[in-house]
């Protein structure tokens, strides 16, 4: 039932992609706007949008239940590289708990660091090392995010892409199923799916 | 036509009908009422599932602030007919999307609302959270036409109409089969009482068809013609009698509607009228028998007892004229009562020819009139003639005495007898024209009646009488006397002339007169009792009669005129004189005056 409503859904989506483009470009503006009035000076206004999204990754996303040690154990989102985000995203998950496990920040200066970890963004400063990372993280179950060009592509499972002022997502579906991680179908709905160079 | 008057067998027919309808009219109104009432529900229920399944698929949308994503999914509504908007806000209660995209955002409420589904304006819309593991992200708004509820109804509706036809045209092929059974017995029933009514034959029975109401009606009817028929019998032999007591009575008697025509005329009517029974009934009276001068009056009469009921002539007996058919005029006595049988009134008339006796009565009053001129002729006759006779009479006797004075002794003897006898003559002839002019004087010369204290009347008699009383030693006693309407000085004369008789008739021991009085039915009764000579009760009238004496001259000196002077002073008052007596046993004289003074003459 849910899946022919979903296919409705995609079916129709087509018809009124183009229609709305100048409200969407809008309303993002808007958006952006109202979030940086209470967002810190110090990083630049999409990081605290990108913050948001990546608690709200927590929503969207299945861990396996290997994935943490008991019912409590953190949830933690993890930057490795530099952190962009200032204060925003210690802002953005204090106090959450999400399915009972507390939500907690951990920054890595390089990838031997990370112990235990469910979202990881990896910062630009950390382009030149993707290749790396990505192997020495296979088969671990953390979502990799970034922003880097190509991040994607490359191997990672999130890449954040701003377009015309709007930050888009696309998803690498088989990195994330590599991770035994599941994606929800509505947030794959919203993202461009995108496929792994075979080099 | 009213459906009083429809024919029974239509009325059958209507009645199942009209029931058949009813019942299925009813159940048609629950039906649709706990449609209406559960559909809602069902309606609500379904764009709460609805929405539910949007708001699931919008939080992607939400979260990753993506309008277009979210303007699709909700494009998705598209599909659902019914929805006329839907719009989604996001945490902040800011507008996120909205479908139609072509609908401008000021269409959808600005702000999210109380949470859930309300009917309002034709429409079904309402506000419902969208969350995603546990946590809210944003509202969506939906808003729904009616029109799946007006499609249902419609579906209802034509689904209803047919059954009321199906039922209507099966309980019309039911009430054509149906009606028979009760209508045949009715409709003979029915067909019976016409040519009953219609006949007047009361002697037929109408047919019995079956042992239930019905038949008990049949019964009943039976039984009723056979009483119908006895009391008409009765009725008819009744009206024969009273008919014939109608025509024994010595009146004319008539009887007349509301409307002043004549229904009823006895015997005697038609005797004094001149017209037929036939011919009386059916015209108007006031043309009949009423003379032209009476008519309006009595038509306006007649208008105004109907409207107001009152009528003044009606119920005793009046004097007024009548036309026979010949067009003379006679005097008739009538009497009009009003009869009430039931709502209807009619008037009864009563009329007596009095030709005979108004004649009558007209000569009695000629011969009254004739009577009475010549009686006050007669007292006028009376007076003058006592009075101027006094003059040469007094004249006689003045010379007579002085001729007897003067030459006294120098005729004989009996030229001196002679001139005794002259005077003597004379003089009684005096005495009895004083009383002739007195007793004539009580008709004509009557003082009007005034309050007249009797003690002074009787102290003014007593006085007048002083030496007579004082000569004979008479002894008077008297009761208390009262005041009354009268002549005083006439009463007077009265008292005066029977204490004077009482003293006057005296036996051999000095006279007792006592004057009695006491009130008995409106009259008072007064008595001069003595103790004289009494008289025989066969003279008690004739003592009373102008000239009539019981003794001669020689014995008692009088005129004859005394008690018929009394007899005319108390007829005047109003009053009756009489006495009671026995010889040797005294007299007592009574007389009665009227407390209210009586008539005065």
């Amino acid at each position: 039932m849910a899946t022919v409503r979903e296919a409705a859904y995609r079916w129709s989506t087509w018809r009124w992609r183009g229609v709305s483009k100048v409200g969407l470009v809008l309303s993002a503006l808007l958006l952006v706007g109202a979030l940086d009035g209470y967002g810190q000076a110090a990083a630049p206004p999409e990081y605290q949008v990108k913050a948001v999204f990546l608690f709200n990754f927590t929503q969207f996303v299945a861990w396996p239940p290997s994935a943490f040690p008991d019912g409590q154990a953190p949830l933690v989102l993890g930057v490795l590289g530099d952190d962009p985000f200032g204060g925003f995203l210690d802002e953005a998950v204090r106090g959450e708990v999400v399915n009972s496990h507390p939500m907690v920040v951990e920054r890595y200066r390089q990838v031997e660091d990370i112990e235990a970890c469910h979202i990881l963004f990896i910062s630009a400063s950390e382009a030149g090392r993707l290749e790396r990372i990505f192997a020495l993280l296979k088969g671990r179950n953390i979502l990799t995010v970034g922003d880097s060009a190509r991040f994607a592509r490359q191997g990672g499972m999130v890449q954040f892409v701003t377009e015309r002022n709007k930050i888009r997502l696309h998803i690498n579906v088989e990195a994330a199923e590599a991770a035994a991680l599941m994606i929800s179908s509505k947030l794959l709905r919203l993202a461009e799916i995108v496929t792994p160079e075979t080099d | 036509m009213k459906f009083r008057d429809t024919p029974i067998q239509r009325k059958v027919m209507m009645v199942m009908l009209l029931t058949s309808g009813a019942v299925l009219l009813l159940m048609g109104t629950a039906f649709f009422a706990y449609e209406f009432l559960t559909f809602r529900q069902t309606l609500v229920r379904q764009l709460s599932t609805l929405g539910e399944i949007i708001a699931t698929n919008s939080t992607a949308a939400l979260a990753f602030d993506d309008r277009e994503g979210a303007t699709e999914i909700l494009a998705a509504l598209q599909a659902e007919g019914h929805i006329v908007g839907v719009s989604l806000y996001d945490r902040e209660g800011q507008l996120f999307a909205h479908y139609p995209v072509a609908l401008p955002s000021q269409a959808f409420p600005g702000v999210p609302e109380q949470e859930g589904y309300r009917f309002e304006h034709g429409h079904l819309a309402g506000f419902q959270p969208v969350m995603q593991g546990g946590r809210r992200l944003g509202t969506l708004y939906l808003k729904s036409d009616m029109g799946a509820m007006y499609e249902r109804f419609r579906l209802y509706g034509r689904i209803a109409a047919l059954v009321l036809g199906l039922s209507f045209l099966s309980a019309y092929l039911l009430s054509r089969a149906l009606r028979q059974q009760i209508v045949r017995p009715v409709l003979a029933l029915a067909e019976t009482a016409r040519a009953v009514s219609e006949r007047r034959d009361y002697s037929v029975r109408a047919e019995k068809l079956s042992e239930n109401e019905l038949g008990q009606l049949t019964d009943a009817f039976n039984h009723m013609l056979t009483q119908i028929d006895a009391q008409n019998q009765a009725l008819r032999e009744g009206a024969a009698r009273l008919r014939a007591v109608l025509n024994a009575a010595h009146n004319a008697v008539m009887v007349i509607d509301a409307g002043g025509t004549i229904t009823d005329w006895n015997d005697r009517a038609e005797t004094i009228f001149g017209w037929r029974r036939t011919d009386a009934i059916g015209r108007e009276l006031a043309e009949t028998i009423i003379p032209p001068h009476y008519r309006e009056a009595h038509r306006r009469g007649l208008k105004h007892f109907l409207a107001t009921g009152e009528g003044p002539v009606l119920n005793q007996l009046i004097e007024m004229s009548a036309l026979r058919r010949d067009g003379t005029e006679f005097p008739v006595e009538l009497s009009i009562s009003p009869l009430k049988t039931g709502d209807e009134v009619t008037f009864c008339g009563f009329i007596t020819d009095i030709t005979e006796r108004k004649q009558a009565e007209r000569a009695l009053k000629r011969y009254a009139a004739e009577l009475k001129r010549s009686n006050e002729e007669l007292e006028q006759f009376a007076y003058v003639a006592s009075h101027d006779l006094q003059e040469p009479l007094r004249k006689v006797i003045n010379f007579t005495q002085l001729l007897a004075r003067r030459y006294e002794g120098q005729l004989d003897e009996k030229a001196d007898t002679f001139v005794a006898y002259i005077v003597d003559g004379a003089t009684r002839m005096q005495g009895l024209i004083n009383d002739l002019l007195t007793l004539s004087r009580v008709g004509t010369r009557g003082k009007a009646f005034a309050p007249t204290d009797l003690e002074t009347v009787l102290n003014v008699a007593l006085a007048n009488l002083r030496v007579a009383l004082e000569e004979t030693g008479a002894e008077v006693t008297r009761e208390a006397l009262p005041t009354l309407m009268a002549d005083g000085s006439q009463l007077a004369q009265l008292f005066q002339n029977l204490i004077g008789n009482a003293i006057k008739f005296r036996s051999d021991v000095p006279p007792g007169v006592h004057v009695g009085a006491e009130c008995r039915e409106g009259a008072w009764r007064f008595s001069v009792r003595d103790n004289g000579i009494g008289l025989a009760p066969e003279f008690a009238e004739r003592i009373f009669v102008l000239f009539q004496r019981l003794h001669s001259q020689a014995e008692y000196p009088g005129t004859g005129i005394g008690l018929a002077i009394c007899k005319k002073i108390v007829e005047r008052h109003g009053g009756r004189i009489w006495v009671a007596s026995q010889p040797g046993e005294g007299a007592t004289f009574y007389f009665t005056i009227p407390v209210d003074g009586g008539p005065q003459s």
